[in-house]
């Protein structure tokens, strides 16, 4: 359901696919992790909009801890910067990268 | 025929709070070729612990930041309460300096969170299990060399257990710190015999790290030892204990007394050999009858043989009920092939008050079996032991 929404939000927004080549052993794994992080985007973008960086800190280290081992090492590299941004309270870096993590997670495919 | 193609199992506690990271490592461990992982999850501190005191565990994979504890601390306060399992710190590359402190404190090994999937993780795991059997414990822990006596029965019911408590009650009264270690993993009689419930099972125990919480864990009787034993009504657990096991708590509860009384039974060989191979002296307790005589008689050497040395092994005689035709000591003796220390005489309704009043060497200090007691643990408390001129 959420991978059809996906799906149908990069169409209308004409957003390219990134493919990326996710180990055999991963691909089972992969596809429920990518939305499990979609979610999570709501949920922190809810948390910073009540001002709290603590749930965004934590999404952020989970993702910097757990994209390179599903296979996403530019899940890593937003994961960090984010935690960062939101260690440092600084909300225009957070707002940023919170973007192009969404965008990413709009395009990234498993090849 | 011999199944000489399975694959080893290694049971691992996974400590760690994020999800994503968790059905990755299972997935991986579950894939794994090389061992069959049984991986049990503990998403914080408090649910390690709670893990920890239910089973054993052969490895820890750790992440150092828990919602309840973080850093360093987290690792000294799983490896207190698992001295023996390997410890894999799992950590992300900012923290890299922290998984290196920890090595220096015990740590197995630590891996660096997506840099290490698949088969290489479960390799990594199981060298660290391999390399922390291999390697005796490391940490320096106060040294104190108490003195261990083995208490081996040489058949069931011979008055083990009730010379070990009358033993180390008569040397409590002699202002000496005694350990009563009640050598098997479940159905013990010590506990039942004092009308104690100790804390927490042999097997908890035995996964306990550092002496404070060894020390913390034992019963402290009312007449002044202190007792590790097995719970009352206790089952057998999955993963029983081996030699090494028993070993290493032998040591780590010779650091914290002046004497430990070791209650084996000849039923678990492991565990005798193990104690015999500790202890300063084996005192093999038997009746002063031809079946028991006999018996004794083939183990000795064995009990001297895992004991590495000669003159360590002695008898003592309890005398539940008196032998009248029993062959005389120097005969006993060379039957034995091995020395004397110590002959009870008969007091078994005596002996049985304990339960209600205490040992009776402090019931009964003038009777004749308390004196005879009093004379073996002098000898105990004297090393090397000196055996009765017969």
């Amino acid at each position: 359901m959420l991978r059809a929404a996906v799906e149908l939000y990069r169409r209308l927004d004409g957003i390219p696919a990134v493919r990326v080549a996710v180990p055999e052993f991963l691909r089972e794994l992969a596809p429920d992790f990518l939305c499990r992080q979609r979610l999570g985007l709501f949920d922190i973008a809810g948390a910073l909009g009540r001002g709290e960086f603590e749930p965004v800190q934590r999404f952020a280290h989970n993702l910097k801890g757990c994209g390179s081992g599903y296979g996403f090492p530019r899940l890593t590299d937003l994961g960090r910067e984010m935690e960062r941004a939101a260690k440092d309270r600084d909300l225009p870096t957070l707002h940023l990268r919170m973007r192009d993590l969404s965008q990413y997670l709009a395009a990234v495919d498993i090849e | 025929m011999a199944d000489t193609t399975r694959t080893p199992s290694c049971h691992v506690l996974l400590v760690e709070d994020s999800a994503d990271s968790a059905v990755l490592v299972k997935h991986f461990l579950g894939a794994s070729k090389i061992a069959e992982f049984h991986v049990v999850t503990a998403t914080s501190f408090d649910l390690a612990r709670e893990a920890l005191a239910r089973q054993r565990f052969d490895a820890i994979l750790l992440d150092l930041n828990l919602p309840d504890s973080h850093g360093l601390d987290t690792f000294s306060r799983v490896r207190d309460l698992a001295r023996f399992a390997a410890i894999v710190i799992l950590t992300g590359v900012e923290d890299e300096a922290v998984a290196t402190a920890a090595i220096g404190h015990g740590a197995a090994d630590y891996l660096i969170k997506g840099e290490v999937g698949g088969e290489g993780l479960a390799r990594r795991i199981r060298f660290a299990i391999e390399r922390s059997r291999a390697i005796p414990s490391a940490p320096a822990e106060p040294k104190r060399a108490g003195l261990v006596t083995l208490l081996a029965g040489a058949k069931g019911g011979s008055g083990v257990s009730t010379m070990a408590i009358n033993l180390a009650a008569v040397l409590s009264r002699k202002e000496r710190s005694v350990i009563l270690l009640e050598l098997r993993s479940h159905g013990g009689t010590l506990a039942a015999m004092l009308g104690v419930n100790p804390p927490v099972t042999l097997d908890g125990i035995a996964e306990m790290g550092g002496t404070n919480a060894l020390d913390a864990s034992m019963s402290k009787l009312p007449f002044g030892p202190r007792l590790m034993s097995a719970a009352l009504g206790a089952q057998p657990s999955d993963a029983p204990w081996d030699g090494a096991a028993a070993d290493r708590l032998i040591q780590r509860a010779a650091t914290l007394a002046d004497h430990v009384f070791v209650d084996a039974t000849l039923a678990q060989p492991a565990m005798v050999k193990a104690a015999a191979a500790r202890a300063s002296f084996t005192l093999l307790v038997l009746e002063r009858d031809p079946v028991a005589i006999g018996l004794a008689g083939r183990i000795t050497g064995t009990l001297a043989d895992w004991a590495g040395r000669r003159n360590c092994v002695g008898a003592a005689f309890v005398n539940l009920v008196p032998f009248l035709d029993s062959a005389p000591l120097p005969a006993i003796r060379a039957e034995l092939n091995c020395g004397i220390v110590g002959v009870i005489p008969p007091a078994r309704e005596m002996l049985q008050s304990y339960r209600r009043q205490g040992p009776i060497v402090l019931t009964h200090p003038e009777a004749q079996v308390s004196i005879a007691y009093a004379g073996l643990a002098e000898r105990l408390d004297q090393s090397p032991v000196e055996f009765l001129a017969i």
